[in-house]
């Protein structure tokens, strides 16, 4: 098979060029100094040092504590809506997730400033409640419209990660449980959710990392004002021409990212290895 | 199981709500690109001008065209390439199954602004001026290893001897890959295209750091003008809407067209 | 015996098609009681509406006196062996034994003791943390059997549970399973398609078709007096034919008479007629009372199967003596080796 074996070659040089290359660069402005000069250069932690300024760092944990609560929201809203689906009939179930889906298809810039008429002063909401004679809410430019923001465009990840697995539970392990005396809310607890958790690991991956790194939805809703990681990231290359701290800013947030993925499995491992070395008493 | 009455009415609640919730905006977006005014709050009667203003205008012209033909471009280089590569790696060794494999996760788990601005310095190390070639060309890199994922496993459930089989009964190997193994696998690679298709179509993120000298795809056309309320936005949004609605319908209903038509008629 | 479970009238359908159209059937205690029949017979789904699993449409199901349909599942003092064992994969043999035990809060303890002697039972003693995804079928079938015996129901439920097993290991877990079923007292529901499982270990077999049952009685019963000409096709090999019952003891097919040993049927009533291939002895064309060829001759390792091909049909024997292919044989059996059913039979 040498003649199938060369055909990887072609595309082994592009992944080289336009894959591996670009992250090498990255690493490379971010240690060193003065932009686009690849001739005059200096190795530095100045980019990562700067960082470290109270500014910035609040915008990391700001991106984070958001990004965090996008998540959560989407787990509490998003598991029983799963599990509510895997419940019903197979072409309820097939109907339901076409359902969901079909949003996604729909481009996020789109799907997002949907909601600046629904959000704003003269918006939708605060023209009924205008209507009814209350008075108006401040909705947009705050943590509440990116986090909603947020929410409405990535829960249905969360909700097909979880349903995926939900749907391919063996309904004998079900069975079995009420077999052997266990009733609905203990077989939920006992053997449905624990086995569901890769679901829900797999759609915190799905939420998580596009919500830390995300730039449209934060200017879109939370205003020029309103920066995250995304943001700052785009300031640095679009605006200011900054690149060397821009790169550092997404090694930074590349690693946080990593980290937290880093603990999520650990933690699905952990539980694994609880289980199965239980005290046998 | 017998389910009471409480339990069915909650979950029609909470699905509906969900439900209500992902295609309210959608729909108030939809229904005020035809409202007379440029509020997008208070109704002032029907009218097409958002529409009007939309097909007049050039921007949304050239930035509609070049989205499609950098989604056509890109699509098709990036299933041939993919589809080649695919087949190779399925022959190749462990080794490099792994680094490609690897490597190809890359821009697929890493955040889509990470992939972005490697690109942008990419570019501006070789020296290219950012513009149509840049936006091609990354393009076609971030679809290549959704087409070479798409394909891969439908080249593992393929039986390995096919190839063989056909060598043996006197093709050449090029013969045995267009005639035996590419007609197997014609599935995965449709679907690996549409995939592509739709990545490229839709991108907003990666075309937005890449591209230069006013080249606008639909998302940064949006992007941009999103900066002032623009009911024209909630035009262009609902043809998109449309389109989409319309291609999946299709997509569903074809198959059960196709069946009706081989059923005999009595 | 005392009657534990009593069916009555058992309708049941899904989307157009009836699956049990009137199922009565009384099970004791203690018994080790055979739901026989082949795939889509109704076998299953009548133990699943024993179980809780599924609601008959029609017809009342009693547990020890009391109409139990309504019950759930985790209420029943019926515990079911799963027919891919439905081991939590989570949890170590350990814990999916204990599991039952541990949802009635069950003292540690006495989990432990009741699990090691399970463990005992079924030969899987220091398995004990073991990860039940990286066990054997075999073991991970005896653990299934474990989990639910150790909850000590009254009746225990199998739904094919040997389907899963090689031939060698199949044959000894039949052995195993009557062995417990004696040793712990309680009664067994077993759902096979495979007959000579039933035979090998049942008290009592009701053999299944198309959601009616056949026949119900011991398996040298069933294998001895097939009562209808499926029964007959289903247990064992035999060759069957039509013939007309005459009178009393008197039976004829093929053109030639016979005497035989059953009785009760019309004059010339038109009948099926069912024989044994080890029941017939090939002998030389005088002493036959039945004439033909011999076509094959296939060497089974405890008998030869040999077809004869006479004026009427192929016959099949089972014989230890060999044969020459293509010689005329005589085709000889005794007249309590011609089992006559009914042509309407069915229970």
């Amino acid at each position: 098979m040498k003649l199938y074996r060369s055909f990887v070659q072609p595309y082994l040089f592009w992944m080289g060029v336009f894959i591996v290359v670009p992250m090498l660069l990255i690493v490379f402005y971010a240690f060193t100094t003065s932009g686009n000069n690849i001739i005059s250069f200096r190795f530095t932690l100045d980019n990562f040092i700067r960082f470290g300024e109270p500014i910035f760092l609040r915008v990391l944990l700001r991106s984070l504590s958001i990004a965090l609560t996008t998540t959560v929201i989407s787990i509490l809203i998003g598991y029983p809506v799963a599990y509510l689906i895997s419940q019903s009939n197979e072409k309820m179930q097939t109907l339901l997730i076409l359902l969901i889906t079909i949003p996604m298809w729909i481009n996020m810039l789109v799907r997002t400033y949907a909601w600046i008429g629904i959000l704003s002063e003269n918006g939708l909401i605060n023209s009924f409640l205008a209507w009814l004679g209350l008075p108006t809410l401040n909705l947009m430019y705050t943590d509440f419209a990116v986090i909603l923001g947020m929410v409405y465009n990535f829960l249905p990840f969360m909700i097909l990660s979880i349903y995926t697995v939900l749907a391919k539970l063996d309904k004998a392990l079900i069975q079995a449980s009420y077999d052997l005396g266990a009733n609905k809310l203990q077989t939920f607890t006992k053997i449905v959710l624990p086995l569901s958790v890769p679901g829900i690991i797999s759609g915190i991956t799905l939420v998580f990392l596009p919500a830390v790194s995300t730039f449209v939805i934060p200017k879109f809703l939370g205003g020029g004002n309103y920066v995250l990681i995304g943001n700052l990231i785009e300031t640095q290359f679009i605006t200011v021409g900054q690149w060397n701290f821009g790169s550092a800013i997404s090694m930074i947030m590349a690693s946080v990212i990593m980290l937290s993925m880093f603990i999520t499995k650990r933690f699905d491992q952990d539980i694994e290895e609880m289980q199965s070395r239980k005290e046998v008493g | 199981m017998v389910g009471s009455k409480k339990a069915i009415i909650s979950s029609i609640v909470m699905i509906g709500g969900v439900l209500l919730f992902f295609y309210l905006p959608i729909l108030i977006l939809m229904i005020f690109s035809f409202n007379d005014s440029r509020s997008l709050t208070s109704w002032a009667g029907f009218s097409l001008r958002w529409y009007q203003d939309l097909f007049s205008s050039r921007d949304v012209a050239s930035a509609v065209t070049t989205t499609i033909i950098v989604a056509l471009i890109s699509t098709v280089v990036a299933t041939f390439v993919g589809t080649l590569t695919a087949i190779g790696l399925s022959k190749s060794k462990k080794i490099v199954k792994d680094v490609v494999n690897s490597v190809n996760n890359l821009p697929i788990l890493n955040p889509e602004i990470v992939t972005a601005i490697g690109m942008m310095l990419l570019f501006s190390a070789m020296n290219i001026p950012r513009g149509y070639i840049t936006l091609l060309l990354a393009h076609i890199s971030f679809s290549i290893p959704y087409v070479i994922l798409t394909i891969l496993p439908k080249l593992r459930s393929l039986d390995p001897n096919l190839a063989e089989a056909a060598m043996d009964l006197g093709a050449t190997p090029w013969q045995a890959l267009t005639k035996v193994i590419v007609p197997q696998i014609t599935p995965g690679i449709l679907a690996g295209a549409l995939i592509a298709f739709t990545m490229s179509f839709d991108d907003f993120v990666i075309s937005y750091f890449v591209t230069g000298a006013g080249v606008k795809n639909i998302s940064i056309l949006v992007y941009t003008m999103s900066r002032r309320i623009n009911p024209s936005i909630n035009a262009l949004s609902t043809l998109m809407v449309l389109v989409i609605t319309i291609v999946l319908v299709l997509i569903n209903v074809l198959p059960m067209l196709k069946k009706k038509e081989r059923m005999p008629i009595e | 015996m005392k009657k534990l479970i009593e069916f009555k009238n058992i309708v049941k359908g899904f989307d157009d098609t009836i699956v049990l159209k009137g199922i009565n059937l009384t099970i004791h205690e203690n018994e080790f009681v055979t739901l026989l029949g082949p795939s889509g017979c109704g076998k299953t789904t009548l133990l699943r509406i024993l179980g809780g699993f599924i609601e008959q449409n029609n017809g009342e199901v009693y547990f020890d006196g009391i109409e139990i349909s309504k019950l759930p599942p985790y209420k029943r003092e019926i515990n079911t062996v799963f027919q891919r064992y439905a081991l939590f994969p989570h949890m170590n043999v350990y814990d999916n034994i204990a599991f039952g035990l541990r949802i009635k809060k069950t003292s540690e303890e006495i989990i432990k003791q009741k699990v090691e002697k399970m463990l005992r039972l079924v030969g899987l003693v220091g398995f004990e943390k073991r990860a039940v995804t990286l066990l054997s079928g075999g073991q991970q079938q005896r653990v299934a059997i474990a989990r639910a015996l150790v909850n000590e129901p009254m009746v225990l439920l199998l739904d094919e549970p040997l389907g899963a097993l090689d031939l060698k290991l199949r044959k000894e877990m039949q052995i195993e399973l009557k062995k417990i079923q004696k040793e712990v007292g309680i009664t067994f529901i077993y759902v096979t398609h495979d007959q000579e499982e039933a035979l090998t270990m049942s008290d009592k077999i009701v053999v299944m078709n198309e959601g009616e049952i056949q026949q119900i009685g011991t398996p040298t019963d069933i294998y001895n007096e097939p009562e209808n000409r499926f029964v007959a096709d289903f247990i064992g090999e035999s060759n069957i034919l039509e013939g007309i019952m005459h009178d009393d003891y008197v039976v004829s097919f093929d053109g030639i008479t016979f005497d035989c040993v059953d009785y009760g049927f019309h004059d010339n009533e038109e009948v099926d007629i069912v024989i044994r291939p080890e029941d017939i002895d090939i002998v030389s064309v005088e002493q036959g009372k039945i004439h033909g060829q011999v076509i094959s001759s296939l060497f089974k390792g405890v008998h030869f199967e040999v077809f004869v091909k006479s004026a009427h049909r192929e016959w099949m024997i089972h014989t230890t003596d060999p044969v020459v292919i293509n010689d005329q044989v005589g085709l000889s059996f005794y007249p309590e080796d011609i089992h006559v059913m009914s042509k309407l039979g069915a229970y």
